[in-house]
């Protein structure tokens, strides 16, 4: 069975989903329920084009001639596992394969204060809670993430303890891992922290095969972030050499009262890596940091679409990108601040800054605020430059090199960034990343 | 040590340098002085190779080695060195790791192995101290936030660590307080040897006073006009520019 995108909204399509879902028959009722009503939604939905906004600066026409099948899981030698983990001995391992969930591979003993549980292993409060976190989760301009839940017969829920600080990282490691060409794998996960509990996440995509045959390898993931009243939670994701995988994802991350969120994301960019951000200031004092740096470089492309709702009073979220575009390569980034009605004495910021390496290197950047409170600070800016050529004259006259200097330079401009990396293993990793990706500067 | 020999330069089509000559031997310390346009900081710009500074004629040779074909870095690396009048502030940089790069650049170019991190950092703290600087700049971007006077003694903090063997200051005591001049003026007649010759561009006589010249050249409209001992910048700084003009 495979899912054709030609015409997605076309009956064909919707009866191959329906036959899939069908087929998958240990899937529990309420789960195939939400598959279902995904479905409709993906149906409604027209394939995007180059017209529709959300969309405008992806290229999609490559999906349309294909037909997907759905990912199998892999068997995969550990020892070519292993080295592609960060080395986080201590953590609470959660490995995907092809965004199915190894059981084997994962290790999630360690803690008793965070609780993995499948969702087809869900109990019926955890099917409750799980349902309800998928309805909030509704969206309408992106049908892939549609297409995503209704494929996804499972999924994982993350349960942290409430007043508790677990200091185990929770680690969710994606590893995709094609064999042929032309499939689809999907998969979606669900945190929920406790109230006054403070944990650490790490979600790492990261490919085992970055041939360049496997171009048509499509992952659509989805992560569901819930942070009740007074939780802290510092959360990263990370995509490190998928370059040749195509992905579309989503995170969206809810906070009650008092709740604090950072989050970091890093991506290299691939034939596409399309990530679209919610976060939702739910509760009144609420805050959210959200950071990310995209070095896409050849011809990858890399989009962050990030919006902040200011739902209540009192919020505060601050939020910075930063990109360095080398070679072809294309980045997007659209940041909106969406202040509403009733949520007064908000205090929202944004800023992006790219630099672009090459005359073919590419950004799209927009940053908006919608507004609907009088009594806000809002501010937003983006900047597009190129390396300062008084600072590669300045480097130069101290004997650096020009290769050396716009290295330097380049790092520099990403190095504020990293310090607000939390996990100390993945900064030191993501510095090692960034020098080694910014030392080949032509 | 370096010889110009009638050396012409323009910015944007426009003509600054319209033959200047000049011939500095080591050891020696040249200050050039001149009003404002007349070419002063186009000369060090041009002989330390910054871009979209033509040189349209000419020849400058340093140590007998012509200069003007080379990168700015290649220059840097043969001992040429250029203190700023604005050092350029770099953010995200630290200072500590622009030296350690710039001093480990200079000592590869002269076949010297590399000063591991220890060393370097016992290195760049004692040139701090010497003209004053809190060891802390280290830490900090390059010229981020520093004061004009903390940026002017950070340039020679970087001239005592690189050694260079010419030393052009590019009106260095612009902006300074006396305190600050002195520890300026001490810091390159430390660095004062037999070998090591300067250039001093300034507006001002007062610096004069505590680096004392060898020679004294009038820069006007692009050329040399006048040279003399020391006097001449009493001279100057008593009449002013203008009298030579007319001369």
């Amino acid at each position: 069975m495979s899912i054709s995108l030609q015409h997605p909204t076309t009956d064909s399509c919707v009866n191959e989903i329906d036959k899939l879902i069908s087929a998958q028959t240990e899937t529990p009722k309420w789960l195939r329920d939400i598959q279902r009503d995904n479905t409709n939604r993906f149906a409604e939905q027209s394939f995007p084009t180059r017209k529709t906004e959300h969309w405008k600066y992806n290229d999609l026409s490559s999906l349309r001639t294909k037909s997907f099948l759905p990912a199998s899981q892999q068997s995969i030698d550990s020892q070519d596992f292993d080295s592609l983990l960060l080395p986080l001995n201590d953590a609470i391992k959660c490995v995907f394969i092809n965004g199915i969930y190894s059981e084997a591979l994962s290790s999630t003993e360690l803690s008793s204060a965070v609780k993995v549980t499948r969702f087809v292993n869900a109990n019926e409060r955890q099917a409750d809670s799980i349902n309800q976190s998928l309805k909030h989760a509704q969206q309408d301009r992106n049908l892939f993430i549609n297409l995503n839940s209704a494929i996804s017969n499972d999924g994982l829920l993350i349960e942290i303890e409430k007043n508790i600080k677990v200091e185990q990282p929770i680690y969710l490691v994606h590893l995709s891992n094609s064999t042929v060409s032309d499939q689809i794998a999907t998969n979606q996960v669900i945190i929920q922290a406790g109230s006054s509990s403070q944990s650490q996440v790490i979600e790492h995509f990261v490919s085992l095969k970055n041939d360049k045959e496997h171009k048509s390898f499509l992952t659509s993931q989805q992560t569901l972030i819930e942070l009740t009243s007074n939780s802290h939670l510092a959360h990263h994701r990370v995509s490190v050499g998928t370059q040749n995988n195509q992905s579309i994802a989503r995170v969206l991350c809810r906070l009650a009262e008092n709740a604090n969120l950072s989050s970091f994301y890093y991506s290299e960019g691939g034939v596409l890596d399309k990530t679209d951000i919610d976060i939702m200031h739910q509760g009144v004092n609420s805050e959210s940091n959200l950071t990310g740096i995209y070095l896409p470089s050849e011809e990858n492309c890399v989009d962050f679409h990030t919006c902040i709702e200011h739902q209540v009073p009192h919020c505060n979220s601050r939020e910075t990108f930063r990109g360095i575009i080398a070679d072809s390569a294309k980045a997007t980034f659209n940041g909106k601040i969406h202040i509403f009605r009733d949520a007064q004495k908000s205090d929202a910021q944004l800023n992006n800054k790219n630099l672009l390496l090459t005359n073919s290197a590419e950004i799209n950047t927009k940053p908006e605020l919608e507004i609907y409170a009088d009594d806000v600070v809002c501010a937003h800016g983006a900047t597009i430059a190129k390396i300062d050529e008084k600072a590669i004259y300045y480097l130069k006259t101290r004997g650096i090199n020009e290769m050396q200097a716009k290295k330097m330079l380049s790092i520099g401009f990403i190095n504020e960034l990293l310090l607000e990396v939390k996990n100390e293993t993945l900064k030191e990793f993501l510095t090692a990343l960034v020098q080694k990706s910014l030392s080949n500067l032509r | 040590m370096l010889s110009i020999n009638n050396l012409q330069a323009k910015v944007e089509d426009k003509d600054i340098l319209k033959g200047l000559s000049l011939e500095v031997k080591p050891g020696e310390i040249h200050a050039i002085m001149g009003p404002n346009g007349s070419g002063k900081s186009t000369l060090g710009y041009v002989l330390s190779g910054r871009e979209g500074y033509e040189v349209t004629g000419g020849t400058a040779t340093l140590n007998g080695e012509e200069i003007l074909d080379l990168d700015a870095d290649e220059r840097a690396k043969k001992g040429l060195f250029l203190a700023f009048q604005y050092p350029v502030e770099i953010p995200g940089v630290s200072n500590m790791e622009f030296l350690k790069a710039s001093v480990d650049a200079v000592r590869d170019y002269q076949g010297k192995e590399a000063l591991d991190t220890v060393s370097f950092m016992k290195l760049a703290r004692e040139k701090c101290q010497a003209v004053n600087l809190d060891p802390n700049f280290l830490k900090r971007g390059v010229n981020e936030g520093f004061s004009g006077g903390e940026k002017k003694r950070n340039e020679i903090m970087q001239m005592m660590l690189l050694e260079p063997s010419l030393c052009i200051l590019d009106e260095t005591d612009s902006g300074l307080d006396i305190d600050a001049l002195q520890v300026v003026a001490n810091g390159v007649n430390a660095c004062r040897d037999e070998k090591r010759s300067f250039i001093i561009v300034t507006h001002y006589q007062r610096l004069l006073d505590f680096i004392v010249p060898d020679k004294v050249h009038v820069l006007s409209d692009g050329k040399i006009i006048k040279s003399g001992g020391k006097e001449l910048a009493l001279e100057l700084e008593e009449k002013g520019y203008s009298w030579i003009a007319k001369a």
